[in-house]
Order: C-alpha cells, then structure tokens, then sequence
C-alpha cells in the first residue's frame, strides 16, 4: 500500500493507494496520526486507487471519523471504487461518512 | 454430504491472511460471487481479529482452530478457541444511527460480522472453550429469474383460479423428480405468492439440493399430464430421525382434491418404511384445520408454542383480531423407544406424563439424588435466532454450576435485541431439568410442552414472552387435548405475569 498526502490551506488530501489490510492498517493509522498531530484536522480520503479494504481498513476510517469529529474536523471519503462503495452500503457505513464521488467535490466541502 | 476443512493457527493477527486466503478458495469452489466472496472475508476477518486482540491475555501463546463446512446451502465457518471466558450479551449493539450520536465503536465486531455474512452466533462450550459460528447463503435462482413472461404470467393467474369440482381430477402421489423442482416453485407461488415461510421453495436449484441432500424430503400430487398441484415435504434439521411435516402447497384450482391428505398418507407410509422414529408438524391456532389434519393422521399436541411466528390474515377465515402466530406441535411415535427415563419437573410431572400417554409412550421418572447440589464445571448452551418470526431457541447441552447466570444472559441479550419469543430447550434426561426447571422460571420462562427426540434426547420446552401478552380467547385448539395443554399454559403464564407485578421494586 502506498500511502501520500497533500496539505492544503486547511485541509488535507490523503491518497491511498492498493491493498488496505490486517498486515498494512497501522501504516494509515500512522500517517492520519502525524496529521492530526499537527492540528491537520480537516481530512479527505482519496480512494481512486485503493483496491481493497479490508475490516481492520473499516475500522481505521470509523476511528479516524471519530478522532476528527472530537476534534470539530472533517473526514471526507471520495473516488471510491465500485466494490469499495459496496462495502460501505453494506456495513452501513455510507450513513456516518461523508463520501463525495471526486476530488473536486469533497474539496469544495472540506473548504 | 458436507466436507469439512479444519485450519489450526497460532493466536497471531499474521495468520489472518492465510485464513482469509483459504476462505476465498472455499468459496470459489461453491461457486460464490466475488462480491459475496469479499463479504466472507470482511466477515471472517472480523471475528478472527477480535478473537485473537480479545480473547487472550496479554503474551500468551496458543492456537485457535478455524472449520471451514462447504455445504450444499453455503459456506460455514467456525473458529473455536479456548481463550478467556466471553459474554456477547454484555456487548452493546452497535447501529450507524448510535454511533452518529455517541461516535462508540463498541459491538462494531458483531454487527460487521452480522452485516457481512446471513448468519452469526456464539456458542459456549464449557470446558472445550467457545465457538464463533457464521454462514453464508449461496444465492440460488428464483422462480422469478427461470420462468419467461408468459409463463410467469400463467402462473400469477393460478393464483385466481376458480377451484374445480370435488374429486374431479385424478392425480398420483409420489417423490419429487428432480426435474420437478421449478414446479413445486410454480406451485408454492400459485398458492401464496411469494409470503410463503419457507423462502427456499421459491428456488428450484435449493429444492433439489435440499432433496439430494435429505435435508427435504419432497413428495408431489402429479396429473397424467405431469403438472405437479400440490406438495408436501419432511424438512430434516438436527434430528434425522424425527422430520417436520411441512412445506405443504395445493395450487388453488386444486383445492378440494384430498391432495394435502393423499400427500400425508404416503408420507407416513414413507416414515414407516424407512423407521423414523416419529414424524411431527406445526398446527397454526388461528384455525384448527391444519391441527385437524394432522390429527387424522395420529399426531396429537405435545406443547403450544405461543407466538412463535409474525401474524398473518388467512383467506376465508374471520378473524376477530391480529396478534402473533401461535403453533402446536403434534407428534406421532413410528418407532417409540422400548424404554424412556426422564426427570421432569415435580410441577409440571403429571402434565407431561399425560401427553406421553397420549402419545402413546409411558416412560419411567427417575429419582432425583442431587437436592441441593449444582452440577460441576462449565455449562454448554447454544442460541439461535430466526429474523422471520423474531423468537430464539436457547438449547441447554450441558448443565454447568454457571448455567443460571449463562441462560439469563442469554436471555437479556436476546431480549435487548427485541426478540419476541424465547423458548428454552431443557435435556428431560438430566435429573438437573427436575431441580433447575423452578430457576428457569424464576427468570419468566414458563411451561410450553415437550418434544421427544431420537437418542432418547426429549426435550422439556419452556418459552419467555418478551414484553407482551397472549389473548388466549383467540387460540383454536383442535382437539380435547390442545384444549387441556392450552388452559394449562394459560394459568402458567397467568401465574408469571402476578409474579412479575408483585415483584419488589
């Protein structure tokens, strides 16, 4: 998995790239930590290349929702893959994230 | 027949993978969409992650085990471990909407395993540990996807058909051909259209794979022509031995035929030939007639199940008000045991020896030596869930001296997750039954009959309304002993609700 972040004027674009998994979650976990370490509250999850999300990657995205809202922060998911998307509308999870279908759009609400 | 993969691991998050791995060739090889083969990964993943972050203590070191069961229905896995003792019933129920509010992630495990997958329990199992069990459905065709318009169209007129004359039409009564399986789906829907309980008549490919695999034992009304205009099955479930009348469906053209009655005739030829031990069916009370029907062929009441199912309005009956489905169950004996010990609850003891007697057994009561003793070790329940009709069965295993505390949080659970229903199924061979029946119903639970069981595994049935109340003046019982077991219950349940007012605050 590859994992890169862009920072904005007060927002932040976190791209991730390929397989989000049991052996690899913790590597998401750093990186959105260093983050809100400093004060980058405002998150937007680009997942135009993550192939696959794993529970511990579910888990990861609820967490950090969590963190950022305590916070008063935005945790913005956008681009997600169809079978990505699936699983969110499975898992309920489209009703507690704010999922936008670009990048444009989920800046424009992070703004 | 079922063919089992068992995988032994170490309590170690860097196994996950290589389970998950194996989950989807298992899947592959049923024939699972990749979808619903990312489901079963996101499922598996879940319970092994918090079974091996959760369930030990800190630095130690041990194995669980993972049974992958390739089925012909889906795909079952269980992970057994003998970590720290667990209760699920403490566990808070995790919803979007909750945690919109509250922002708690607490029983997010739970609910992405029920999410994931179509079933989800946890089973304790004393001194062997605990058991986390899920399954996944295959998806089968319906009716719906294998008929073209026309024939569709056919069958949504069969529906409102007018019925022909009485003993007009000439039929066989017969197995079901595995060519036949669409029409026992045609036949189900002409009959019910598609409200009928048992959703698995509706698809073809699973009526033949019940049948292949005896799970259903099909049997049809055919005209010369070869339409099939009614059917009737033997479900099999845990006890082989002892099947469920059931899965009856007469096109409505047909009614009038005698079908439904030339069907249980060759059933009960059938249970005779191959040496059941009994055969048994669910009378709806709404109506006497399916309890009616069942009795013309020696089945006679040996508990009331009271709202055991979601109510229902019934063509051609008046009814005065709705409330829940109660059944009956009607029991015959085919091969009775030469000889049956058990030890019933001194309350309920001549109840119970008088429906033996009309069943036509007459068993020995046993002494009970264990007065003011708890059983040893721990106890071993199971608890299963039916979302169609919102009740659960607690079936007790094994008595434990935790067994109170296990069954009430049983209990708790199940009502804090609005099961209306709760029957309580207790071993009427363990003197235990006897002693700790008085406990049981201490909690609510109260008298609902008994169920014989192959391996002299009869059962002592009690049942939990959770929070609501029978009107008993709507319950038709078809014969002078579902009156008795009816008025019986009745001053049991009675007895239950005083006992709950007068509780201490």
């Amino acid at each position: 998995m590859e994992i890169t972040h862009q920072n904005k004027d007060n927002y932040s674009i976190v791209k991730i790239a390929g397989r989000l998994d049991t052996t690899n979650y913790q590597e998401l976990e750093k990186a959105l930590n260093g983050l809100l370490e400093e004060n980058r509250i405002n998150l937007i999850l680009n997942c135009e290349e993550l192939d696959y999300v794993s529970s511990s990657g579910l888990r990861v995205f609820l967490m950090f929702l969590k963190k950022v809202k305590t916070l008063n922060g935005k945790f913005i998911i956008c681009n997600m893959q169809e079978n990505i998307k699936e699983i969110f509308q499975i898992s309920g999870f489209t009703s507690i994230f704010e999922i936008h279908d670009d990048l444009a759009a989920a800046e424009e609400a992070a703004k | 027949m079922n063919k089992e993969v068992k995988i032994t691991i170490p309590n170690d998050l860097s196994f996950v993978e290589l389970l998950i791995t194996a989950a989807r060739k298992a899947s592959v090889l049923l024939g699972f969409q990749e979808s619903e083969i990312r489901q079963i990964e996101l499922g598996l993943e879940e319970a092994l992650t918090g079974i091996i972050n959760n369930a030990f203590e800190a630095g130690e070191e041990t194995t669980l085990d993972v049974i992958f069961s390739l089925e012909r229905l889906g795909l079952g896995i269980k992970v057994r471990e003998q970590g720290m003792p667990f209760d699920p019933g403490l566990i808070p129920e995790f919803s979007p909407e909750k945690f919109k509010e509250d922002l708690s992630e607490n029983g997010l495990g739970i609910y992405l395993m029920k999410q994931f997958m179509d079933e989800y329990a946890f089973h304790n199992l004393g001194k062997e540990g605990k058991e986390t069990r899920l399954f996944k459905y295959r998806q089968f065709d319906d009716l719906e996807s294998l008929l073209d318009t026309e024939e569709l169209e056919k069958a949504k007129n069969e529906r409102e058909a007018e019925t022909l004359p009485k003993g007009s039409v000439a039929y066989d009564v017969r197995l079901l051909k595995p060519e036949e399986a669409v029409d026992v789906a045609k036949c189900a829907y002409a009959s019910y259209g598609y409200t009928y309980v048992h959703e698995a008549i509706y698809y073809p490919d699973k009526v033949r794979e019940m049948n292949e695999s005896g799970d259903l034992i099909s049997f049809v009304a055919v005209k010369e022509d070869g339409e099939v205009i009614a059917h009737a099955a033997f479900e099999r479930e845990d006890d082989r031995q002892v099947p469920q009348f059931g899965v009856a469906a007469t096109k409505p053209r047909y009614r009038g035929q005698g079908c439904l009655n030339a069907l249980n005739i060759t059933m009960m030829e059938y249970a005779v030939e191959k040496q059941f031990m009994g055969v048994f069916g669910r009378g709806i009370t709404t109506h006497p007639y399916s309890q009616k029907a069942m009795l013309k062929h020696g089945m006679l009441p040996c508990a009331l199940l009271l709202s055991s199912g979601k109510e229902r309005k019934y063509k051609g009956i008046q009814q005065k008000k709705l409330q829940r489905e109660s059944v009956v169950l009607q029991f015959k004996y085919i091969n009775p045991p030469d000889e049956l010990l058990i030890f019933p609850p001194e309350k309920h003891k001549d109840l119970i020896l008088q429906i033996y007697n009309d069943l036509g057994l007459k068993p020995e009561t046993g002494q009970i030596d264990k007065a003011g003793t708890l059983p040893g070790g721990q106890s071993r329940l199971s608890a299963k869930t039916f979302s169609n009709s919102l009740t659960a069965d607690i079936s007790l295993l094994e008595y434990g001296n935790d067994v109170i505390k296990e069954t009430a949080a049983q209990l708790k659970k199940l009502c804090m997750e609005r099961t209306e229903t709760i029957y309580l199924h207790l071993p009427l061979s363990d003197p235990f039954t006897a002693l700790l029946t008085p406990e049981f119903e201490k909690m609510g639970f109260f008298f609902a009959g008994l169920m014989p069981a192959s391996g002299k595994r009869d059962r002592l049935i009690l049942q939990y309304l959770n929070n609501h109340v029978i009107d008993y003046d709507l319950l038709q019982l078809g014969c002078p002993e579902g009156e008795r077991l009816k008025a019986y219950i009745m001053k049991e349940d009675m007895k239950t609700i005083n006992e709950n007012i007068n509780q201490p605050e």
